[in-house]
């Protein structure tokens, strides 16, 4: 009984096992072309590319979850291009880790401008928390597009009219504030550390997830909150919260009576910014093409809007300019992880 | 020897790993626990129950389900069926998902007694392309691509 | 009144369409595995947000309660959960499938789930503000509470033993901890592995555990046992006897499931299996449980549409998300300009009823749509499984692999269907592990964050009276299960002895 069918098997089996085997060969001659041809190509390759780039649908992953905030402007822009660039930009979410699981998807990728990936200021955090080896310079940004300011909030009965006053209790009083950030080492932690720093004040910080902290604030568990406008914009619009002030340049839009740090003499200023890149040796050509394509979307005003009602500001820079700045931002990043213990490399 | 004295070991097993793994994180203090502190307590708590079973089932009573290990059912079955899909995760970065996993569910149809290559294939081929036309296709989800689909 | 002007918003031809659409959305992301709700509203967004306020928001709903329907179809034909609320399904659905009961089961989730989302919409017009500030005296130490409750009732789950189910919520809780640790930073138990940074996903392992267990079972069987399904046409529909024996647990289910939807977390997930727990513990027919009791579908599948209705609730009277995919919601209504939470209805209230209307409406259409289905389904059981399975293989590979587009998803689903095969060789349940993956990191990021916010100080666990009661609670149903183990031991032995 069964024998027919055990000989059947083991016939298959071993055909799979001689593709798998000739597969690896085949891999492994096959591997090395497009390796070589990103190296030694020179510009003559590259530049006939890119002219003719994209040609086929353009992947971008995203580190967050399918509807998180990262999530809606990543759809919003690769809508937006996509349209510019004349291929759909599809957008893959690969969580996980921090944002490392992503990154290192995408580094795995060709460095052809067809991977790209919708970054932020985790590319520090995750590899300074030790979740990867590879660091910022293992991309090429192609262009910032916006950035999010932290707001710290108290509930609307909280005794502190305004950020000073909050602050001067918290120096009075230290450890007796609890503030609740959106994880531990997340950049809403890494503000709030900041604002010790600069004041002198000291917070108990309390780590939680998505929405969690903005309950905890209105149930009063927690005294303040450290968090992403967007996840705070409607209780502050129904008035049950109060945003004491926020970390960014400018005051946000759709908050015009927020006041930011700077404004109440703490020298105080970090943005969450969001921004696109590529593996690093991609073709100068192709990151031109992403690169205006890209700042076109900032300028567009349904993204515009878009960017408004998520709490984010606009704030475009151009391939070089990302670069330098990430690399200053990663050192910024890198003294506060330290401070907190979380710096592992 | 008896199902919950091989179980029990394993599961300690399972335990241990963890407790030697979580050693290596942060503890931190009653205000701050660490990152070790939950899965350390955890494996503690396993290998303790484990321990409780693994003694229970020395010592306890043997009743009429403490018979030994099943075996002689057709392990080797399952056997060639994991080794099956193994083979489908490696191949599919070389020939990408669909037609690896194509070439999974026409083994796999054989192997549980489709007699007929030919109905195998059709199954086969229907599973695979309807997969693909309603999560590749239509749903755009981003499968590992190889030589082919 | 305003509900009445509601439904007749939400009959205009363009909301009514957008309705069905949603729900049949909603539909298909509940069966297909891997898909969840909130991908699904997430990529329908820029079109919804086009649709304007009252059918937009009206579509994004409808996919988010009609995933609740379809979760339950792939659960008892071929045991593969389609979303992880559909998992304890697998228990009794499978079973009454294969005794031929395929169509009754189906049925009667679907009509558990039109019962509890209606009841659900009842509940959300009448209690949503208190049951909201209910909720918001719910902390850490609080949740931590409800989390040693849920523990303990819930090992109550399996009937193999109470050391055994322990034994494998334990085991549960330690796989949760792989990953990134809940509280953020960073990563364990991954060994610098990139792609476990996900963690262990629950729908790779459920679909694992459950699914490709149940072929890896088949395979080992001889042939002789393959036995060909006879369903005739009548058996597809529920018979008298057990609509009647379904209906208490549908209505236990909607209460249950309801307030555990008012809990930030998976509540879809806790509330079914804690409305199974219930009603094994109340049924009348214990022995069948395990064997296909169709109480074990009922009260399940109503609970977890309840869960979902109850999870509307923090939204719409506070605007906080609990759930990934109430937060796609509240995107959405943020870019439609409407802002959640108390203004919502002040501000918008066409939309408001608009959209309440259309979940009475909507739950109907679902009704009339999956109950013709149920007929179609029925008949697939009737396929031999040398033919299904398979093809069930393939279709939980695609499951696991798309609920993140990471490969290592589908290794832990093969590793996953191993051990479901072995534990069902080694007599062990594998309902109490999806317990413990689940309760986890609800209950490490709690216990953290209690200590945190107690300053090191243990007594914030007992600072509140809610924390009290649910300790005694937990030590109640403790001692109960004790005292009535030692009393029936001699029977136990003799049920677990003829498995």
């Amino acid at each position: 009984m069964g024998n027919w069918r055990l000989k059947g098997i083991a016939l298959g089996l071993a055909a799979l096992l001689v593709m798998l085997a000739l597969s690896l060969v085949g891999c492994g001659s096959g591997g090395k072309q497009p390796g070589e041809g990103a190296q030694g190509s020179g510009d003559s390759q590259g530049n006939k590319a890119a002219v003719e780039f994209p040609t086929k649908p353009v992947e971008m992953t995203v580190l967050f979850g399918a509807g998180s905030g990262a999530d809606l402007l990543a759809r919003k822009v690769a809508e937006i291009a996509g349209k510019d660039l004349g291929q759909p930009i599809s957008v893959v979410n690969r969580t996980g880790a921090g944002g490392a699981t992503g990154y290192t998807y995408v580094k795995g990728q060709k460095a052809d401008g067809y991977a790209i990936i919708w970054n932020s200021n985790s590319i520090n955090t995750a590899y300074h928390a030790g979740n990867m080896n590879f660091d910022y310079k293992t991309f090429s940004g192609i262009a910032e597009l916006t950035t999010e300011p932290v707001s710290i909030a108290v509930k609307a009965d909280a005794p502190w009219k305004d950020i000073n006053e909050f602050v001067e209790y918290a120096k009075k009083n230290p450890g007796k504030i609890r503030i609740g950030n959106s994880g531990k080492g997340s950049f809403t932690h890494l503000a709030a550390v900041a604002l010790e720093n600069k004041t002198g004040a000291k917070f108990t910080h309390v780590p939680f997830g998505q929405g969690l902290a903005v309950s905890s604030l209105l149930g009063g568990q927690i005294e303040a909150s450290s968090q992403l406008p967007a996840e705070i914009m409607s209780q502050v619009k129904a008035g049950q919260v109060r945003i004491l002030a926020v970390t960014g340049e400018q005051r946000l839009k759709t908050l015009p009576d927020v006041p930011t740090f700077k404004e109440k003499g703490i020298d105080l200023t970090l943005s969450l910014w969001r921004g696109i890149a590529v593996p690093a040796g991609t073709p100068e050509p192709v990151i031109n093409k992403l690169e205006a394509a890209m700042k076109k979307v900032t300028e567009n005003d349904e993204f515009k809007k878009f960017a408004a009602d998520m709490g984010a500001n606009i704030e475009y820079r151009g391939a070089k300019d990302f670069d330098k700045f990430i690399a200053q931002q990663d050192q910024e990043l890198a003294s506060l992880m330290e401070q907190i213990g979380m710096k592992k490399q | 020897m008896a199902k919950d004295t091989l179980s029990s070991l394993v599961l300690a097993g399972i335990g241990l790993f963890f407790l030697i793994y979580s050693r290596q994180y942060d503890w931190g203090n009653l205000a701050s626990p660490g990152e070790a502190v939950f899965p350390l307590l955890l494996a503690v708590a396993v290998l303790v129950m484990a321990g409780w079973l693994f003694g229970h089932s020395i010592l306890g009573r043997k009743t009429a389900e403490e018979e030994g290990v099943p075996t002689g059912e057709n392990s080797l079955r399952v056997l060639i069926l994991t080794v099956l899909i193994v083979g489908a995760l490696l191949l599919m970065d070389v020939l990408g998902f669909f037609t690896s996993s194509f070439i999974l569910v026409l083994l796999c149809c054989r192997l549980l007694g489709v007699r007929q290559w030919s109905l195998a294939t059709g199954i086969a081929a229907g599973a695979a392309l309807g997969a693909y036309l309603i999560f590749g296709f239509w749903l755009k989800v981003s499968f590992p691509a190889g030589l082919l689909i | 009144m305003p509900l009445l002007e509601g439904l007749q918003v939400a009959l205009t031809p363009f909301n009514l369409f957008a309705c069905f659409i949603g729900v049949i959305i909603g539909t298909l992301t509940g069966v297909l595995p891997g898909l969840g709700p909130a991908a699904a509203m997430a990529m329908l967004l820029p079109l919804t947000v086009k649709m304007g306020p009252t059918a937009g928001l009206i579509m994004l709903a409808g996919i988010y309660y009609g995933a609740m329907y379809g979760g339950s179809t792939t659960s008892i034909l071929v045991n593969v959960p389609g979303e992880p609320a559909s998992v304890v399904t697998c228990l009794e659905g499978y079973k009454m499938a294969r005794k031929g009961r395929a169509g009754a089961a189906l049925a009667v989730s679907a009509i558990g789930s039109f019962i509890a989302g209606t009841l659900g919409i009842v509940l959300i017009q009448l209690f949503a503000p208190p049951l909201a500030r209910a909720a918001l005296q719910f902390g850490p130490a609080e949740f931590f509470a409800l989390t040693i409750v849920a523990v303990i009732l819930l090992s109550n789950l399996s009937g193999k033993g109470g050391l055994k189910a322990f034994l494998m919520i334990a085991v549960g809780l330690l796989l949760s901890t792989v990953g990134l640790d809940p509280l953020g930073g960073i990563n364990r138990f991954t060994f610098n592995y990139a792609g476990a940074g996900t963690g262990l996903s629950f729908i790779a392992i459920a679909a694992g555990l459950f699914g490709v267990g149940e072929i890896f079972w088949l395979a080992s069987r001889p042939d002789e046992n393959a036995e060909v399904m006879q369903v005739g046409l009548r058996d597809l529909y529920p018979t008298r006897e057990e609509i009647k024996r379904s209906l208490p647990p549908m209505l236990r289910g909607s209460f249950l499931g309801f307030l555990i939807g008012l809990v930030p977390g998976p509540a879809a997930t806790i509330a079914s299996f804690a409305s199974y727990s219930m009603e094994k513990g109340l049924s009348k027919h214990k022995e069948e449980f395990g064997h296909g009791a169709i109480e074990g579908v009922a009260g399940p599948e109503a609970a977890n549409n309840a869960a979902s209705a109850g999870a509307m609730v923090p939204l719409l009277s506070l605007g906080i998300p609990f759930a990934p995919s109430i937060a796609v919601l509240l995107s959405g209504m943020l870019l439609m300009g409407v802002t959640p939470g108390p203004l919502f209805l002040r501000d918008h209230p066409t939309a408001f009823w608009g959209v309440i209307g259309s979940m009475y409406i909507g739950n109907v259409m679902l009704l009339v749509l999956n109950l013709p289905l149920v007929g179609i389904w029925a008949s697939i059981t009737r396929i031999p499984q040398k033919y299904l399975m398979p093809v069930v293989l393939l279709f939980c590979m695609v499951g696991a692999y798309a609920d993140n587009n990471n490969l290592f998803d589908v290794w832990v689903m093969l590793g996953a269907g191993l051990v479901g095969y072995l534990m069902r060789r080694f007599d062990y349940d594998p309902a109490p592990l999806l317990i413990g993956l689940v309760m986890g990191p609800i209950m490490e990021r709690s216990l953290r964050q209690a200590l945190i916010m107690g300053r090191g100080d243990p007594v914030i666990f007992l600072a509140s009276p809610i924390s009290i009661a649910l300790y005694v609670v937990a030590l109640a149903i403790f001692v109960f299960t004790l005292v009535k183990k030692f009393r029936g031991k001699g029977q136990t032995m003799a049920a677990t002895g003829c498995r």
